[in-house]
């Protein structure tokens, strides 16, 4: 099982859930964090998040920025358990963790990220190469 | 075989670049659709959102069924996507032994026909009079498949079904 949770400053965590959800459905166990939405203490959902910890799952974390104090907080709980942790998460690297059908390793987990980072791009029309396709390499 | 003819009035996007070829274990799509075949600029934005792995194919829809004399073309696992009815049947009329079901996913909201002259079934069908004509008649057939799944993780629900709830 892969437990999934996404935490952010706001509402970007339930954000990237719906689009999540809206584009693929609901394929795993993800939990979220808004942060700072109120005035509760929104470590203690972290704490939830680790409260039946199984080292036979698989946890992920997504946060939004490296330096943000939501990473700061989860970054500790390394002390205790064993988790992926990614910061700075695009959607596409959302998707791709909730997709992906094997078990999650660190190498597995680098070279999702190295191929989500390259969706960060700008667009321009002459960034495509030839357009035409033909029947032959189709098929 | 054509696995399946996706009705999806945004052509290729990503629900369907994510999610339908894994789910019909296939990695060619053609996009069906005579505006497309002409606009360099749509076709590029298509591409855009097809999956390295999938290859893809925009054809007019004379195109598409010349496409399938080929003996090689009529073995190969595919799906079609075209946006609108009205082609959907054009397809299944012409070859209909090729094709395994039609999934009619989203239809009309973006043609600018204005909704109130629009039948709408669920909330991602809206039927121009022309659409409802194509729909009835793809229904007549026994032997096709119409269903309506937008994704894979929803289930698939019989069109006709749809319709008699209104």
């Amino acid at each position: 099982m892969r437990k999934i949770l996404i935490a952010t400053h706001s509402t970007l965590a339930s954000g990237a859930l719906n689009s999540a959800t809206f584009l693929i459905g609901n394929q795993s166990d993800i939990s979220i964090i808004d942060a700072y939405v109120d005035e509760t203490d929104y470590t203690q959902k972290i704490d939830q998040f680790f409260e039946y910890y199984n080292t036979e799952d698989e946890y992920v974390i997504f946060t939004d920025l490296f330096g943000g104090s939501v990473n700061q907080k989860i970054f500790t709980y390394k002390n205790n358990f064993e988790f992926f942790l990614i910061t700075g998460f695009n959607l596409p690297i959302l998707l791709e963790i909730i997709l992906y059908n094997q078990s999650l390793t660190k190498e597995a987990v680098k070279q999702l990220v190295e191929n989500c980072r390259k969706e960060l791009q700008v667009v321009e029309v002459d960034s495509f190469e030839s357009i035409a396709e033909d029947e032959e390499s189709f098929l | 075989m054509i696995k399946e003819l996706r009705v999806d009035d945004r052509l290729i996007h990503g629900q369907i670049a994510l999610t339908w070829p894994k789910a019909l274990g296939v990695n060619r799509i053609i996009v069906t659709n005579d505006a497309a075949n002409d606009d360099k600029t749509q076709q590029m934005s298509l591409k855009m959102a097809v999956p390295t792995n999938v290859k893809a194919l925009i054809r007019s829809v004379e195109d598409t069924l010349s496409f399938f004399e080929n003996p090689k073309a009529q073995t190969a696992d595919l799906m079609i996507i075209v946006n609108n009815i009205v082609d959907a049947k054009k397809l299944v009329d012409n070859l209909p032994t090729l094709i395994e079901r039609v999934n009619i996913a989203n239809v009309g909201r973006f043609d600018g026909i204005p909704t109130d002259d629009k039948i709408s079934i669920g909330s991602s069908i809206l039927l121009s009079v022309n659409e409802k004509r194509a729909l009835d008649s793809l229904l007549e057939d026994p032997k096709i498949d119409v269903v309506h799944q937008i994704i894979p993780d929803n289930s698939a629900r019989k069109l006709k079904d749809l319709i008699k709830k209104g």
